[in-house]
């Protein structure tokens, strides 16, 4: 069958040329589409080691100082004690399961501290992502040590102790664990130098991030590093909450009227009240309109190949109304002639996959086009696959309809043609 | 001549209405594809109010922080302070006017009106200083901008756009009303239309002067929270802003002991500043072309080839015809034009059900075509601009492209037919 299949390809070469050209250029296109798909959907779900649902970040203000609510006895030596009692109030409101205060920290945002690490005095050879948080950050975000226990995390960091990602304490200090170690910021002798307290899971910096951004380490957001957080900076801080799921419901509007005066400390003021996956699906919205709009490419694609096939194979089966009613009166079945028509389809598919796997595989060695992860073998064989089963499946439904067509016709009626 | 083949191809068409009917998808198809990319294009760059100044405008969003003594150790970047825009931006003389406004990250304003504490809004604030209304062009309802005077006396005036008025006061005539921004009386100034989020640079939901908040300390002299935009007296200007902008940065730097401002090659046209996302990379334009022309070109090439192999099968059939008029003297170049004519109607036709269906798409998929994390974080909706989409470069375009269409997917088919041999051709079938 195959070997016939090869005859009739071979024979109609001149009229096949178009549609294999076609189907080797949209194979290369349709792969590399898919590709990008495929990688960016399983980076997307594998897991953050964090928990966003039902967390929000809050932001205080400073009041102007034309503000009717100013007060003129303020000073800056306040500026800690009054931040630590707005996250004690938020703390003590009942809608409110945990409540801290970070800089940089959240989840699904662009901007970054980094910081330098030593172990004695060498030098880790990357920058680590800085989290100045309160404890009770790990308890909003959900973040667990290897045993699964987040209280470890937190009493770590109440002791002013570090907690470190495990990328790090792998690199840093191979084998051994870095729980106990001694860290410090800067190189020198008179240096302060913090002791690990604890080691999380994988952090995920976002969901489609690099690898490089794994790396961080945790620090308690103290008293002395808040008071820099004063009127012109306090729009930095973030007050990151998780609201009991069954209080989830209206959360800005309810906070706010609850909250507002309880807010009004000093001369800060209560803000924003944003829901964290809300923001989220925002700092996503670049990646996922590309991802939709090479979804619309794919369609646009196959769309094409299914109209060129069809027309193709239209043009083929009038052109061959003849050979069909041979076929019939000779004996072969109805269900055998639409075989030969599919076969032929999947035959001329197969023929035009191959040289573009070839192509695939040099663009792919030669880094011409990028992709931010390593490909392996695996990877490059599910992406051949996809885009082939894609393809087959709209050629059979293409072939469909003209070859049904020429099926139904009477054998009588088909040898008349001649 | 051409009427003739029009009117041909027209029965050719009816005749077998399927693989027409085919030919036509298949073109309305990319034609709609490409209309949308060059659409998106136009929208995103050509001028439109209150950004009609687009093409003589530069655009000064982010500055590095550089240490003096190591270009090794990666610069602090961010947006820009006031005092670093006075020292080196502002004083451009070149320029027609040189505007500060605060930057995109710019937190939302809590919006109350006296007397309802509880009750508040969140709108988009922009702190900018007079000669922002220079810049851009907004139509107001009512009132008028802060002027010079006002910015520098810091009076507590604002511009709010049409909705938030309704909103706020249900009502646009409202200029002298007091409303509180961040719990400060504020008197609304004037009331502008709604600007699209797609205007990025001029978007915001209220306007305040930046001198009515007070100042914020920057980072090394040269972070902050604000951005600057250039407006030229014509493009033409655009490099010796940039020499003046570049000595004056200079000028600056030599004074400074401990860090240095980079501009990692701005100030950037408007097409090089809406791809600029992070404060400290500059956009790679060659690759953001490359894509572009790839894509164009890929949606181009597809569709001819399936066209051509269509068109071939046809003129096939049709070649007996074909010989019988080359019999009676019709030459090679009269076949081939007649090819080209002819399959050009069903391309016509093809592309102008794709340009409606961009037209659809474009508004339809408005957030996927525009949407990115810089405006998605805005409060305001994407509003198409229609006027520049109506645009008669549009229907030029796309013209043009089902020309090039035409041409690709009718140029080898008519060359096979025309170069026939004429006994032959008589003789198939």
């Amino acid at each position: 069958m195959i070997q016939h299949l090869f005859r009739i390809i071979w024979n109609e070469r001149r009229n096949n040329i178009g549609i294999w050209i076609e189907l080797f250029l949209v194979s290369v296109c349709m792969w590399y589409i898919v590709d990008y798909i495929y990688v960016a959907a399983s980076d997307y779900y594998k897991p953050l080691g964090f928990d966003t649902e039902h967390t929000y970040i809050v932001r205080l203000g400073y009041l102007n100082r034309e503000s009717l609510l100013y007060q003129q006895t303020d000073t800056t030596a306040n500026t800690a004690a009054q931040l630590f009692m707005a996250l004690e109030r938020i703390q003590q409101n009942p809608l409110v399961e945990a409540a801290s205060i970070s800089v940089f920290s959240r989840p699904h945002i662009s901007s970054a501290f980094w910081e330098s690490f030593y172990s004695d005095t060498i030098r880790y050879e990357y920058y680590v992502l800085r989290r100045f948080v309160t404890p009770d950050f790990f308890r909003v975000f959900r973040y667990k040590s290897a045993s699964g226990s987040t209280d470890e995390l937190v009493a770590a960091l109440k002791r002013n102790e570090l907690v470190l990602a495990p990328e790090v304490e792998r690199e840093m200090f191979p084998g051994e664990s870095a729980v106990g170690k001694r860290i410090k910021f800067e190189s020198g002798p008179n240096v302060q130098s913090f002791r690990v307290g604890a080691i999380s899971t994988t952090i995920r910096y976002d969901n489609w991030m690099d690898e490089d951004l794994k790396r961080y380490f945790a620090r308690l957001f103290d008293t002395e590093q808040l008071s820099y957080y004063d009127k012109d900076n306090v729009e930095y801080l973030e007050f990151c909450l998780r609201v009991k799921p069954e209080e989830d419901y209206d959360f800005p509007e309810r906070f706010y009227e609850q909250m507002t005066e309880r807010l009004l400390i000093g001369n800060f003021y209560l803000n924003s009240i944003k829901y964290i996956p809300d923001t989220k699906e925002k700092f996503h919205m670049g990646m996922m309109n590309q991802l939709r709009t090479r979804g619309f490419v794919v369609f646009f694609l196959l769309a094409n190949i299914f109209l060129g096939i069809i027309g193709t194979f239209w043009f083929r089966t009038q052109h061959r109304r003849e050979e069909i009613g041979i076929r019939a009166a000779v004996g072969d079945s109805p269900r055998g002639i639409l075989n030969l028509y599919y076969g032929e389809g999947i035959l001329l598919l197969s023929i035009a996959f191959l040289p573009a796997m070839l192509i695939i595989h040099i663009l792919k060695e030669t880094e011409i086009l990028s992709f931010y992860r390593e490909y392996t073998a695996a990877h490059y064989f599910i992406g051949l696959c996809i885009t082939y089963l894609l393809l087959a499946g709209t050629i059979v439904l293409g072939i469909t309809f003209p070859a049904r067509k020429a099926v139904n016709m009477t054998p009588a009626e088909a040898l008349r043609d001649e | 001549m051409i009427r003739q083949y029009f009117k041909q191809a027209w029965r050719l068409l009816m005749e077998n209405p399927v693989l027409g009917t085919i030919s036509i998808i298949g073109t309305a198809l990319a034609i709609c594809m490409i209309m949308v990319i060059v659409m998106s294009h136009q929208v995103r760059s050509s001028p439109y109010p209150p950004e009609t100044n687009r093409d003589r405008t530069l655009y000064m969003q982010y500055v590095g922080a550089q240490l003096k003594n190591d270009s090794l150790e990666p610069a602090a970047t961010g947006s820009i302070s006031i005092e670093f825009a006075k020292a080196c931006l502002k004083p451009l003389k070149i320029p027609e006017a040189v505007s500060i406004c605060s930057s995109a990250f710019e937190p939302v304003g809590l919006i109350t009106i006296p007397g309802q504490v509880k009750k508040a809004i969140h709108l988009d604030k922009r702190l900018t200083d007079a000669e922002f209304w220079q810049i851009f062009d907004f139509s107001f309802i009512c009132g008028k901008p802060y002027t010079v005077e006002d910015v520098e006396a810091g009076l507590k005036k604002a511009v709010i756009t049409e909705s938030v008025a309704l909103r706020l006061f249900e009502d646009t005539e409202v200029a002298g009303k007091l409303f509180r921004i961040n719990h400060v009386d504020y008197t609304v100034s004037g009331v502008v239309e709604d600007v699209s989020t797609l205007a990025f640079f001029a978007y915001a939901q209220v306007w305040l002067p930046y001198t009515s908040q007070e100042i914020y300390q920057s980072r090394f002299n040269v972070l902050g929270r604000y951005q600057a935009f250039i407006l030229a007296k014509s493009p033409k200007d655009f490099p010796a802003i940039r020499r003046e902008a570049e000595q004056l940065r200079e000028q600056f730097n030599d004074a400074q002991t401990d860090r240095i401002a980079i501009y990692m090659e701005q100030p950037d046209t408007h097409y090089k500043a809406i791809h600029r996302f992070a404060t400290d990379l500059p956009p790679d334009m060659r690759q953001i072309v490359n894509q572009s022309v790839i894509t164009l070109l890929l949606l181009l090439l597809i569709p001819a080839v399936n066209l051509s192999s269509m068109t071939g099968s046809r003129m096939e059939k049709r070649l007996s015809e074909l010989g019988i008029q080359r019999a009676f003297g019709a030459t090679k170049s009269n076949i081939f034009s007649q090819t080209i004519w002819g399959s050009s109607l069903q391309t016509l036709l093809g592309g102008f059900l794709g340009l409606i269906f961009s037209f659809i798409s474009s508004y339809a998929f408005k957030e996927v075509i525009y949407g990115n994390r810089m405006n998605a974080r805005l409060l305001s909706d994407i509003s198409i601009p229609w006027k520049t989409l109506f645009d008669p470069a549009i229907f030029i375009y796309a013209l043009l492209f089902c020309f090039l269409l035409n041409l690709l997917s009718a140029f080898i088919p008519a060359w096979r037919v025309s170069r026939a041999e004429i006994a032959q051709s008589i003789l198939s079938k």
